[in-house]
């Protein structure tokens, strides 16, 4: 019996205590970004200046005991640079508060991100395996299309600068559309996992391309169809974007074939034609990308955000010591221009490379995790990032015409903030199902009680025949008796 | 007095960019060691199995009880262990997930009964071949079995 004894799985290990490690320096960015402000900017710091950063590393350290408990093989780099971006856009937002005078975006930011890592601890608590969600990829899409039609709706829709976005209860607004974000995403993930297999063999050959069949594709065409068509007459035109191309990301991902991302690509520039010609707005936009200078006034955002950049150089300005608060929307679309200038190149790049972190985990996760529903599912939830960052920091960097997108876990804005958290608890729960050991026994043990005793064996002569098997093939078939050594 | 503070402000700055660049080398590390040094489940197996061929004296703790092996295929190399009964099929309840776009959802059923273990096919699409011939009822398998399901080949091992 001591062969017994050694059949423990191997041990893998769970690597909470280097995520735990981790999260010091993770927050001590973000605190030291509001304690070198008040040092900068006053000279002292305000009294009782501990308790936001006392607040934040209970915070993280509540996430981190959620973790610990429900997914202990999780990835142990997400969470922690999950904390450091959201420190540095809390250190941000209360920087320019202090030049602004008279807001209290951080302070509002900071319920927000409450909010946010409840909503992170109750996926990692209620989610733990995801794959229930595979089962109502329909369920979801509705769910998702009513998320996304409900700022249409009379009484709680609010339009706010020409896109009619939100939502508004009780005084707080909210945009549905970051949490369909996150539905739409299950929705395709789901439906996409059942057919994976026929979507990518069945069907007409056209060519090098193989044309899926009708009934295969037009559900999902139909999903994303309704959600871009909404988006576009919502006038938010980046988060069509945004899931125009997740779509098309989640296809290849799906079917393995880049018929998929060529043809995405060339129906995304007819698209862009068409609404370039069409839509005022969108041609203001790619004139202030690639002529900004030659309209002062129309395309001030977009100069100052440049000039402060700029200003920043290399290291930055050090924080509190620039002027980001002369862009407009310095908290949102253009808080990427205010880090800029602050902490500068260096650390602006830094800040993408934690990105990049986010990302390159999350496809990681999506390679190792062993079903197709967690494997479309992170790999969706990463290239969401991917997509998200290059447009905004892209568009203020003018590397792309600009698109209102959310910087993640930076920009001012509670629901984008709280999708994100959830986003970052679903990366957490797959990579836990991912990387936790294989060998389990628990459920041979169920089945074993419940079915292995409703055959009746010897009271067969030729051998046992199960209830289970198709009659048809009785004659076409031999039966075997094999393995009686 | 204001060189000095000037320089206090912009050594802080540069300290702050680094600080943050630090936590990036930190996570770097920590991403390094997880490609090279931690052990992922899948190579936990493949380490099992090197170490369990060559040397029967010191086989690993899988070999000493009947398996089930995915010799080829898409998750070549995965074991399970054969007790109580199992499914093998691509549906994500199966016990063993085969993630093989030939095989069905819930594809064959082992079990055993008081001589020997048994599988059966549960009205899969594309059948089930027990070494080579395509089964019609519960067959006997055992040591050395290929079971070929979907374009999956599983071998039972029995020590």
């Amino acid at each position: 019996m001591t062969s017994v004894a050694a059949a423990a799985p191997p041990k893998v290990p769970t690597r909470r205590w280097v995520e735990l490690g981790l999260l010091v320096p993770a927050l001590a960015v973000g605190i030291s970004g509001y304690v070198l402000t008040n040092l900068n900017r006053t000279g002292a710091l305000p009294p009782r200046w501990w308790l936001v950063p006392a607040l934040c590393a209970l915070l993280v350290l509540a996430a981190h005991v959620v973790v610990r408990v429900r997914t202990p093989y999780a990835d142990p780099v997400i969470l922690p640079v999950v904390v450091t971006l959201c420190g540095l856009g809390l250190a941000m937002l209360n920087r320019l508060d202090m030049a602004i005078g008279g807001t209290d975006v951080a302070r509002t930011q900071l319920v927000w991100m409450v909010i946010g890592v409840a909503a992170f601890a109750a996926v990692i608590i209620w989610l733990r395996d995801y794959r229930v969600l595979q089962r109502y990829p329909y369920l979801l899409f509705i769910v998702g299309m009513i998320l996304l039609l409900m700022p249409l709706m009379p009484v709680i829709g609010t339009n706010i600068n020409g896109s009619r976005i939100w939502i508004r209860i009780a005084g707080y607004s909210f945009q549905p559309a970051e949490v369909a974000k996150i539905v739409l995403t299950l929705a395709f993930a789901s439906y996409l996992a059942d057919r994976s297999d026929v979507l990518a063999s069945a069907g007409k050959k056209l060519g090098a391309l193989t044309l899926p069949r009708l009934r295969d594709i037009v559900p999902v065409f139909v999903m994303w169809a309704a959600g871009v068509v909404v988006l576009v007459f919502q006038n938010d035109l980046g988060t069509a974007l945004l899931f125009f191309g997740l779509f098309v990301v989640m296809m290849y991902v799906a079917t393995d074939r880049i018929s998929w991302v060529v043809g995405g690509l060339f129906a995304f520039a007819g698209a862009a034609a068409v609404i370039y010609r069409f839509a005022g707005h969108v041609q203001v936009r790619v004139d202030s990308w690639l002529h900004p200078f030659s309209d002062m006034s129309q395309n001030y955002q977009i100069i100052e955000g440049q000039f402060g950049m700029a200003w920043g150089g290399l290291f930055g300005r050090g924080w509190g010591l620039g002027s980001p608060s002369r862009v407009p929307l310095a908290n949102t679309d253009f808080i990427s221009a205010a880090l800029g200038e602050e902490i500068g190149l260096v650390g602006l790049v830094g800040i993408i490379v934690l990105y990049a972190l986010i990302v390159s985990r999350g496809l990681k996760t999506a390679l190792l995790v062993r079903d197709s529903f967690g494997k479309l599912l992170t790999a969706g939830f990463s290239f969401v990032f991917v997509l998200q960052v290059t447009a905004i920091i892209g568009g203020v960097t003018r590397l792309l015409p600009l698109t209102g997108l959310t910087t993640p876990f930076l920009s001012r804005g509670g629901s984008s903030l709280v999708a994100n958290w959830a986003i970052a608890a679903i990366l957490i729960v797959v990579s836990h199902q991912a990387r936790r050991p294989v060998v389990e026994f628990e459920p041979f043990v169920d089945l074993d009680v419940e079915q292995t005793a409703v055959i009746d064996l010897s009271s067969l002569e030729d051998g046992p025949v199960g209830p289970r098997v198709s009659a048809s093939e009785d004659d076409t078939t031999q039966h075997l008796k094999v393995g009686d050594k | 007095m204001n060189s000095v503070s000037a320089l206090l402000i912009g050594g802080l700055k540069i300290a702050f960019v680094a600080l943050l660049w630090l936590f990036i080398a930190l996570v770097a590390v920590v991403v390094r060691r997880d490609l090279f040094f931690v052990t992922t489940p899948g190579e936990t197996k493949a380490l099992t199995h090197a170490s369990a061929a060559p040397n029967p004296k010191r086989r690993g703790w899988a070999a000493q009880r009947p398996q089930l092996v995915v010799i080829d295929g898409a998750g070549k190399g995965d074991t399970v262990p054969l007790q109580g009964e199992l499914v093998v099929g691509r549906a994500a309840d199966a016990t063993l997930d085969v993630n093989d776009d030939y095989a069905s959802g819930h594809h064959a059923r082992f079990y055993r009964d008081d001589q020997s273990w048994i599988v059966a096919d549960l009205g899969s699409t594309n059948g089930t071949i027990v070494n080579g011939l395509r089964i019609a009822r519960p067959t006997r398998v055992g040591d050395g079995d290929i079971i070929r399901v979907g374009r999956t080949n599983l071998k039972v091992v029995e020590p």
